[in-house]
């Protein structure tokens, strides 16, 4: 990976540091504060609780300084974007990266620039790499490395042995490539609608010399497979970025993709019935740009599958990290959970 | 509507901002100590620093006199906005 200097090294250090404090020690201390906060309560600038409008305001803020501060991953990439343009359009083996320019991102994912990251992930030819990099120093706990997918696959493996796996909203292919080493045998394809990402992926995975793998641009609630083309098919963090419908709507292809048997498998985000986790869960989507996180969490995922023909659901907790569940764990941390269908 | 809103989390606005220029003052603070830290260790690795001279440095009378003029500029530029007197004749 490309350096960015000491300074870009030494700003994002310090931000990563203050996001430790936020949810090591401000998490737990507005918790102890203020439990009795509800979603109701989340405009801080309403709020009496002092510890919770510096709560909030420093998870907007770390994040935008994160992206588009001084240093930010951003400007950063800035004097080196030919570089990086020519690295990403480097030429690829056939059947590698199947472009399509029909297709359009929807609006719902283009209105808003999620995350805070400027332009969004889908709207600057740097936009993978840049997402790609803001992945990884975005939570202390470090729960979106390379560790959080193999303890994904591995519930996947409880559940079924795949062998012709497609990835939905597979963005630059970090929880795509996961699934060729923990399932070599299988074929997988990731789809999403960002050309950036897709060429990052892609171009990535040639680096590595992965054969099993080919990324397509394809919207995930309406795809060129044939019908009964996968055994299995998944999402990591897709389906938070979606409006309900566009949820139906993928739900519904996931059944017409799938053959007899074959298992729909999401690992996203649902916050509990608890009144405070779910201020925190939608505080976090609106501060972090994120407007279907709310929704997501209001619609009934398990009728919404099982209207699609689906039978087995679960919903299940996620244990992201070694210890992320364990009640002495009182940092902040995602409400992860891990949904199941299967196809009869 | 404004694409780009500010969100605000404070009674007041203007603290909103304030903090903001905070958090990239301390940002860049940081960022200049990492620098100074690599700046020691390098000159230290080649030879043309020593560290315990640096921590034991006492300055003669004339950088003194200079360190001193430096110091007293630098806080009152800093001070001067407590006492919110003005330079400029002007309105209220």
């Amino acid at each position: 990976m490309k350096q960015l200097g000491r300074r870009f090294d030494a700003y994002q250090s310090f931000l990563l540091g203050c996001k430790s404090y936020w949810s090591g020690s401000l998490y737990p201390q507005l918790k102890i504060e203020s439990g009795d906060l509800k979603p109701e309560d989340i405009d801080a600038s309403k709020s009496s609780s002092v510890t919770y409008q510096y709560y909030a305001f420093l998870e907007r803020h770390l994040q935008r300084m994160k992206y588009s501060g001084r240093y930010g991953i951003a400007p950063m990439h800035e004097p080196f974007r030919d570089e990086f343009e020519e690295w990403l359009d480097q030429p690829l083996p056939k059947n590698l990266l199947s472009l399509d320019a029909d297709c359009t991102p929807p609006a719902y994912f283009t209105e808003i620039d999620i995350h805070q990251h400027p332009g969004g992930t889908c709207g600057d030819t740097l936009a993978g790499v840049i997402y790609d990099r803001g992945s990884r120093s975005m939570w202390p706990g470090r729960s979106k490395d390379r560790g959080l997918h193999g303890r994904f696959n591995a519930v996947v493996k409880e559940t079924c042995e795949p062998h012709n796996i497609l990835d939905l909203g597979c963005g630059f292919g970090k929880s795509t490539q996961p699934f060729t080493i923990d399932f070599p045998k299988a074929q997988v394809t990731g789809i999403d609608i960002s050309v950036p990402c897709l060429k990052f992926a892609a171009v990535t995975a040639n680096e590595e010399n992965i054969q099993n793998i080919g990324y397509r641009q394809s919207r995930a609630e309406e795809t060129p497979f044939p019908p009964t083309s996968f055994d299995l098919v998944t999402s990591t963090m897709l389906l938070h970025e979606m409006p309900p419908k566009a949820i139906r709507a993928t739900a519904k292809e996931a059944f017409r993709l799938l053959e007899a048997g074959g298992y729909t498998i999401h690992l996203d985000y649902l916050a509990d019935d608890d009144p405070f986790n779910r201020f925190i869960h939608y505080g976090h989507g609106q501060r972090n740009n994120e407007p279907y996180m709310r929704p997501l969490n209001e619609m009934d995922l398990g009728s919404t599958l099982r209207e699609c023909g689906f039978e087995d659901i679960k919903i299940m907790p996620f244990e992201e990290a070694p210890n992320a569940l364990s009640p002495a764990n009182d940092s902040w941390r995602f409400p992860w959970v891990v949904v199941v269908g299967r196809k009869p | 509507m404004d694409e780009r809103p500010e969100q605000v989390f404070f009674e007041d606005g203007a603290l909103d901002r304030a903090v903001g220029m905070i958090m990239t003052l301390a940002a860049e603070l940081y960022v200049t100590r990492d620098r100074l830290t690599v700046l020691e260790r390098t000159l230290a690795a080649k030879g043309l620093l020593d560290l315990a001279e640096l921590d034991d440095y006492q300055p003669d009378p004339e950088s003194l006199e200079t360190d001193a003029a430096d110091r007293d500029a630098f806080t009152a530029a800093l001070m001067q906005n407590f006492s919110g007197k003005q330079s400029a004749k002007g309105l209220t």
